[in-house]
């Protein structure tokens, strides 16, 4: 059997086939009444979800024209979201620059570098003669808000003497000091001076620096080296005796030997 | 009116449904029953083809009424395929056990009658009247067969050669014998 007798056969039994009956088969049980009462149940549930897909394309279509509405405006809500962002950003830059300038004022930061930043390098920025003013009002609250308060106060007096010389050694040194002239500028660490005989008192002052500030040099001296320092000092300057001049044997002294009589030891708890 | 039915139907009408439904559905079941043999499976195959039918409705363009039953056929024949390959029923393909085909090119003469073909058709074994059905009347080509079958091209054309040999013996000797028969 070749191909187009095949083909002439196959196009017989299509043209008789379109010829059959719409009707199942003789002999058939098939009834299309029942097969479309089991395929019922199964429908509306398909024909509610069609009609969900037409509602939600309406939807979706309103939503569309409102957004081509929104496009014809003017985006005047992005342009001040815009202005409003900007303005946050420079008032942050600007707060930040005056807590940033604030610090260097309170840490005693070195004055070529407070001047690079506030441009006045020229100024004499603390003077010998005023170490009061170099102690920032929030240093002052935290140690006045120590439980010791009264100890330093009392020893205050001891340790002022000592910090005019010991502010007079430091300005000769110019690795503490300034380049604006000798005895002009403040050592750079004079708040820890001041408050050196309270440990806990330099460490509260010095917090705030560490966390806020960026890495700034400080000298770091040690309590108690600081301690040998003052100790050493008063041991220079304090006058222990002090000699009784006009009175006591003239022939006793010429023989080179000091005469008990002339020499007081200085008693300064009985001075005080 | 057709096409007012299939808008209707894709509206998700109901009463469109079932009035496309008793439009199509004898004729559909018959296309079924011609893979499907068994009458119990032909309209479980008929079902679920309603079911893809009203399912893909929504998608489906209406340009003419032929375009709309070819649509509806082609949804039965696939869905009568996955029966089958879901039931291990599809058939095997050998060639061993095939017919010699009739070296003859005589046809029956005058118009055959269409419910002896339909039911030589069913009669068929199932791998010829697997590639008879969608080569000689869906109008499948032989690479797509293959590719729906899972088998080559030579052995769809090698089934339909056969097929069509068997279909032709039926008819000149069983064929009318049985209409004689039946007739009588």
């Amino acid at each position: 059997m070749n191909e187009q007798h095949g083909n002439r056969l196959d196009q017989q039994i299509r043209q008789a086939l379109d010829t059959l009956p719409d009707a199942p088969p003789p002999g058939s049980a098939f009834d299309s009444a029942k097969l479309w009462e089991r395929l019922r149940p199964e429908l509306p549930a398909q024909s509610v979800a069609a009609q969900s897909v037409a509602a939600q394309s309406i939807a979706l279509q309103s939503v569309e024209k409102q957004l081509v509405a929104n496009k014809k405006r003017p985006a005047v809500g992005w342009w001040l979201a815009a202005a409003s962002l900007a303005g946050l950003l420079m008032g942050g830059l600007w707060w930040s620059g005056q807590i940033s300038l604030k610090r260097d004022v309170v840490i005693g930061k070195s004055p070529e570098k407070t001047g690079a930043r506030t441009g006045l390098s020229a100024q004499p920025n603390l003077s010998v003669n005023q170490p009061n003013v170099v102690v920032p009002p929030t240093e002052i609250r935290l140690i006045t808000a120590l439980p010791e308060k009264q100890h330093y106060q009392k020893r205050q007096g001891e340790v002022e003497p000592i910090l005019a010389e010991k502010f007079d050694e430091l300005a000769d040194d110019q690795s503490l000091t300034t380049n604006s002239g000798p005895g002009i500028s403040a050592p750079e660490t004079p708040p820890l001076l001041l408050t050196e005989p309270d440990a806990v008192s330099v460490v509260a002052v010095q917090k705030p620096a560490i966390t806020n500030a960026p890495k700034r040099r400080f000298r770091v001296v040690h309590a108690n080296e600081l301690a040998a320092e003052e100790e050493s000092n008063v041991v220079r300057y304090r006058a222990n005796h002090f000699v009784k001049l006009g009175t006591g044997n003239a022939a006793s002294a010429g023989s080179g030997g000091e005469s008990p009589a002339l020499l007081i030891p200085l008693n300064r708890k009985s001075i005080q | 009116m057709l096409h007012q039915l299939i808008e209707q139907c894709q509206r998700g009408n109901a009463f469109a449904q079932r009035r496309l439904y008793d439009q199509y559905a004898n004729r559909l079941y018959r296309v079924s029953l011609r893979y499907v043999p068994h009458e119990p499976d032909a309209e479980e195959v008929l079902m679920n083809a309603f079911l893809k039918i009203f399912r893909n409705l929504p998608d489906f363009v209406y340009r003419d009424d032929n375009g709309l039953e070819a649509w509806l056929r082609r949804i039965v024949v696939n869905e009568a395929l996955l029966h089958l390959r879901a039931n291990r029923t599809l058939p095997i393909f050998r060639d061993d056990d095939a017919p010699e085909p009739l070296d003859t090119n005589e046809l029956p003469d005058g118009g055959l009658e269409a419910e002896q073909l339909y039911d030589l058709i069913r009669e068929l074994p199932p791998g010829y009247r697997t590639v008879f059905n969608l080569y000689a009347i869906e109008g499948y080509t032989h690479r797509k067969i293959a590719g729906q079958l899972h088998i080559s091209e030579n052995t769809s054309k090698s089934q339909l050669s056969k097929a069509r040999a068997l279909l032709q013996k039926w008819l000149t000797t069983h064929g009318y014998e049985r209409t004689t028969r039946q007739s009588s």
